[in-house]
């Protein structure tokens, strides 16, 4: 098996609000330590990656956040443009055309051409760096995303665009160097989808799929020796309710997190990684950085 | 002012970004609503399994289907999935001059693909629903789970995106470059369309252009249509009827999409109604903290430590929440409602779950 980190291209997915972000960075800030030249890319989206890093917007330029660690938010207009101008190399020409009104709202509107734009500029970005990481929209535009070359090899047959789309196909598919990892939290609905993404990604667009990450995992430090001893103390009627309340809470996520964990175990089959929950009152470089110190013990992460 | 914004609106919009619990909540208003004797329908995009059992919206629930209770609620309470792509399909059929033109498009691959793929779509499905319900429907209040949307200006900006695309007839102008100019114009213009079609023609192929001048010749007939139903949706949103909710867990990155939602909310002029914070801690304060430690005493020192990181992991984020609380608070101004939901130590997915999620919300 291919080490995580060995792959060309990573595709953190999952739904929103999950950890897609913290995860890309933590796992482009292990790529960056090894000496990985690595780029965390966002797609078209609020700029998470320079909030955590608490720095100036990145934007559509290639930043370099740490050493060896680079950034770049993609969006589908700037990423036409530069796909246009390589194919016909006249900036005026682009701007007669391009920055029209009504054609741009043909841009917007064309099906999939966004999509398009955006994956075609991800795969560019794979030529020149070591290891590229997608922070990916959320479920539903990822697999729009990653569905769009197929589509377009099938409904274009000839000129640039289908070549252009034949090649991303082929690195999407291309199990040695792409992988999807999807993350998830220890509840109901973020593990619901995660397990149909799971099936639709396999089954259907055949990629192939990383380890899955379970994110905000609980660990009770109670033994069960512990436990008895909290028993009489909890039912004194003299306790504060709010303490009873917090103990409830940390055991039942920790029940929550081995139950979700074991139903992803069974459905998918794969690794499943545990990220453990951080409690910080704040959320930057410190936090990215424990969580990658976790990701780092674990098998099949580093060569 | 708890809460009393289930009795003043009609038209309810829950938003924010994906994860904190909007589907889950839009439906425990909606309950209250219907406890409180109105005919209410929550518009939900994509409830947990569990819930949606609860909801009776297993299986297809693409109609709206009423929830039955026992004991029985003084009003009534129905809920209903959207599907995207059944809804344009929908529009299609609806506005399509003839049986065999609405085949031709509906079969078309690049509908098949736009349908469910172009910028912005699905965001505007639902607010297509959304007026198709208000409109057909005797319902005393519509609460709707807007899709969970990173980018808030696809949603706010959809039926405006529907106005532009359809109205500003490019795609007519494709067909009948001309249409719209006088002669004067017409030579100029020509030249630059022939360009614009050259370019277009080498990026993507004949083969494209044809599909996709067949699917505009299609469509234009019902550019008319889409366009006044959009105009309708995007003032049906800035009727005094409507308010927008936004929810949000007090994680950071929640919070700065929350802020955002609302600078687009102020900026696009529509009523905005409050927020409401999902999952947050209990500030602990110093004397709870020292009766605790004194309660502790008795245990084994060992297990106190653990206690006590408990307690203390448990604090660091409320002492996160209180910060991001603030800063809504001073955001939304005076005049917006306020509201927080602690953390439920359980998930929720049946009926009594909503309503202690409901019981639980203190503003």
């Amino acid at each position: 098996m291919i080490p995580l980190l060995n792959h060309k291209l990573l595709f953190v997915t999952g739904k929103g609000g999950v950890g897609k972000t913290s995860l890309s960075l933590a796992l482009g800030l292990l790529a960056a330590e090894k000496g990985k030249k690595t780029i965390v890319v966002e797609v078209h989206s609020e700029e998470q990656v320079s909030h955590l890093l608490q720095r100036s917007s990145i934007g559509y330029q290639e930043t370099e956040l740490l050493p060896h660690l680079w950034g770049i938010n993609i969006n589908p207009r700037s990423s036409f443009e530069e796909y246009v101008l390589l194919q016909i190399k006249l900036r005026g020409l682009y701007k007669a055309v391009f920055e029209n009104k009504l054609v741009r709202y043909f841009i917007e509107a064309t099906p999939g051409l966004s999509d398009l734009m955006c994956i075609g500029k991800i795969y560019a970005l794979s030529k020149s760096y070591d290891l590229v990481i997608v922070d990916a929209p959320a479920t539903g535009h990822s697999l729009a995303l990653l569905e769009i070359s197929s589509i377009v090899c099938n409904a274009i047959r000839l000129g640039p665009l289908n070549n252009e789309a034949q090649k991303i196909d082929r690195l999407l598919h291309d199990a040695k160097q792409t992988k999807i990892v999807p993350i998830t939290l220890p509840e109901d609905m973020p593990v619901t989808e995660t397990i149909e993404l799971y099936d639709r990604l396999d089954k259907k667009l055949k990629l192939s799929l990383g380890p899955v990450f379970l994110n905000q995992v609980e660990e009770s430090p109670f033994s069960k020796e512990d436990q008895e001893d909290l028993k009489p103390f909890l039912k004194n009627r003299s306790r504060q309710d709010l303490l009873r309340y917090i103990l409830t809470l940390h055991n039942t996520r920790t029940l929550m997190a081995q139950s979700y964990s074991l139903q992803l175990k069974e459905e998918i089959g794969g690794p499943i990684i545990p990220i453990p929950f951080i409690y910080s009152s704040q959320f930057g470089l410190h936090e990215l950085e424990m969580i990658a110190e976790h990701i780092e013990g674990m098998d099949s992460i580093l060569p | 002012m708890k809460k009393d914004f289930l009795n003043e609106k009609k038209i309810i919009i829950c938003c924010g970004s994906g994860g904190v619990g909007k589907t889950t909540l839009s439906a425990a208003l909606a309950l209250e609503a219907a406890h409180r004797g109105k005919k209410t329908i929550v518009l939900t995009i994509d409830p947990a399994k569990r819930l949606a059992t609860a909801m009776g919206l297993d299986g297809l629930g693409y109609t709206p289907k009423e929830i039955i209770t026992s004991p029985p609620l003084s009003g009534k309470l129905y809920a209903m999935m959207l599907d995207t792509k059944r809804t344009f399909d929908r529009l299609i059929e609806k506005y399509a001059s003839d049986p065999t033109s609405r085949k031709s498009i509906l079969n078309n691959t690049l509908y098949k693909h736009m349908s469910s793929m172009i910028a912005g779509s699905q965001e505007y499905m639902a607010m297509e629903k959304l007026y198709e319900i208000y409109l057909e429907d005797n319902y005393d209040l519509i609460i709707l789970d807007t899709p969970p949307t990173r980018h808030a200006l696809d949603f706010l900006d959809a039926p405006k995106k529907m106005i532009n695309m359809t109205g500003n007839s490019l795609l007519k102008w494709f067909l009948k470059p001309g249409i719209f100019l006088g002669k004067t114009n017409f030579r100029l213009f020509r030249k630059s369309a022939e360009r614009i079609l050259s370019v277009f023609d080498r990026l993507a192929g004949f083969a494209f252009l044809h599909e996709l001048s067949q699917m505009v010749s299609l469509m234009s007939g019902l550019l008319g249509g889409f366009q006044a139903r959009a105009k309708a949706v995007y003032n049906l949103l800035r009727e005094d009827v409507t308010g927008f909710l936004l929810v949000t867990s007090p994680s950071s990155v929640a919070i700065q999409d929350a802020l955002y939602f609302h600078e687009k909310i102020c900026e696009e002029e529509l009523p905005f109604l409050g927020f409401i914070v999902n999952r947050t801690h209990h500030s602990l304060d110093k004397d709870f903290l020292e009766s605790i430690r004194q309660d502790l005493n008795t245990l084994k020192p060992a297990l106190r430590e653990k206690i006590w990181d408990q307690v203390k992991n448990y604090n660091q984020l409320a002492l996160r929440d209180q910060k991001a609380t603030s800063l809504l608070k001073k955001m939304g101004g005076k005049k917006s409602f306020y509201a927080s939901i602690p953390l439920l130590t359980a998930d929720v997915h049946d009926l009594e779950g909503l309503q202690q999620l409901y019981a639980a919300m203190n503003s």
